[in-house]
């Protein structure tokens, strides 16, 4: 193990390790958002939204990143020209909407049908039933399908260099073809992979502590 | 108080309910009994609006009751959102408890106050400790539902109900999903509320409390109201015989 060849490089994987947890952050919170209203339209009574979720889950769930990545960056449409790191961050998050709109949507309906008419009978509104009962209750059944999916997320997150992101993968394929040593670089790159991911399932195991009903 | 006039509902066309009429008056105990199947709880439902009628109008205390039904057959949003008097004034119990598992017993019953009617929090805990003191359960504000055996469920679920100040309970088989001996605990509550001049609607098959408490007993069978009687007319009837048969084979059950 060559450290001075780390050192030398350490800025460059600091800033791309840093670009890689915005591109991941960002994206998990537009996905999340995506994918629970696209959960919504495909649990509504429309048939109209219900077939445009539908049709939404059915091509980004089935077409690769990468391929979504591309059509954004080099051809995006109506000629609107994207930033690498915004093609990086909406690629990522239409991809992975798509996912957690299905997380999402299971959680939703395992919620008790009956502790929801509960809700109505009381008289909560619509909204009211939904953010005090059906949510809270949702967050508990869907944190570890979740938080895997953020997982997958993050490794997934290393095709953003395709396009031009510089990202953690960027610069240990930098470091890579003009070092050609392995452990410093690509061994490294993986080491620091492996504490962002090791984070998620660290808030994970924190978060399930912590809304468990029965403390006990 | 309640009113219900002319109530039909049926499922893809197939009539549960036929042309109900019902009045409940303040004050008054009101228990329908009938076989399985006889729409006793799709009435209850119906009179809620978790089941929306197919036809008929409710009233209450002279208020008409506006819904209207989306495609599905379900409450249309905008009666959702307009149906909160409604709600707030007419309280549920159900079979099944149907507690919040996310909140505690407090939490429980402080929700509806709080969400529904803004009720300041420091004056819903009050009075919701005051009402599991009279349910007898004080000790429980801070466990889960989870943590509670069937029948003390239910009696927090009355205490919830009655959190909202409402004008009329709704029961629909309160006990039936109960451990035989719990039965008595939750009854108990449902007597002393009735000594206390709450309006009750009950579904039940708990005779002998239906004979003790109800004003009058509401007998349904496929659909319809058969019979409407006080206690006496009921239970003493001799010419009907399907309500005779019925209460023969509910008095068998009982032992």
């Amino acid at each position: 193990m060559n450290w001075d060849i780390i050192s030398g490089y350490g800025d460059m994987y600091l800033q791309g390790a840093l670009t890689t947890l915005k591109v991941c952050l960002l994206a998990i919170v537009f996905s999340t958002l995506l994918g629970f209203f696209i959960a919504l339209m495909r649990l509504s009574g429309s048939r109209i939204l219900r077939g445009i979720a539908f049709t939404y889950v059915w091509v980004f769930r089935g077409i690769p990143l990468m391929l979504v990545l591309f059509w954004l960056y080099y051809a995006p449409p109506f000629d609107i020209m994207l930033p690498a790191f915004v093609a990086g961050v909406v690629g990522m998050s239409i991809n992975s909407a798509s996912f957690k709109s299905e997380i999402i949507r299971a959680g939703l309906m395992s919620v008790n049908k009956g502790q929801l008419e509960a809700a109505e009978a009381i008289g909560m509104n619509p909204f009211q039933k939904m953010f005090k009962v059906r949510l809270p209750q949702t967050i508990r059944l869907v944190i570890p399908p979740y938080i895997n999916n953020c997982v997958i997320m993050m490794k997934e997150s290393a095709q953003v260099s395709i396009i031009t992101v510089p990202d953690l993968m960027m610069a240990a394929q930098k470091a890579y073809n003009s070092t050609y040593t392995v452990a410093e670089t690509l061994g490294v790159a993986g080491a620091v992979y492996l504490t962002l991911t090791s984070s998620l399932m660290l808030l994970q195991f924190i978060t399930e502590k912590k809304l468990r009903i029965n403390k006990h | 108080m309640i009113l219900v006039k002319g109530l039909k509902k049926s499922f893809r066309n197939k009539p549960v309910l036929s042309d109900i009429d019902l009045h409940v008056r303040e004050g008054e105990v009101v228990s329908i009994i009938g076989p399985s199947g006889a729409g006793k709880s799709t009435l209850l439902r119906c009179m809620n609006l978790l089941e929306v009628p197919s036809d008929g109008q409710i009233f209450l205390e002279n208020r008409p009751v506006h819904f209207r039904t989306n495609r599905q057959g379900k409450l249309s949003f905008r009666s959702q959102l307009q149906l909160t008097w409604y709600r707030t004034q007419v309280g549920m119990v159900f079979q099944h408890f149907n507690l919040w598992t996310h909140k505690t017993v407090l939490q429980n019953l402080i929700e509806g106050p709080c969400t529904v009617k803004k009720v300041p929090k420091a004056e819903a805990v009050k009075k919701a400790m005051a009402l599991l003191e009279k349910v007898g359960l004080a000790d429980k504000a801070h466990d889960y539902p989870g943590d509670l055996s069937g029948g003390q469920q239910q009696r927090v679920a009355i205490a919830r109900a009655l959190a909202m100040d409402p004008k009329v309970i709704l029961f629909d088989e309160p006990t039936s999903a109960l451990d035989p001996e719990l039965v008595h605990e939750v009854l108990d509550i449902m007597a002393k509320l009735a000594e206390e001049g709450m309006t009750m609607v009950i579904v039940t098959h708990e005779m002998n409390f239906a004979r003790r408490v109800s004003d009058r007993i509401v007998f349904m069978e496929k659909g319809a109201v058969k019979k409407i009687g006080t206690p006496d007319e009921i239970f003493n009837n001799k010419e009907d015989a399907r309500l005779h048969q019925f209460l023969r084979s509910m008095t068998h059950m009982a032992g």
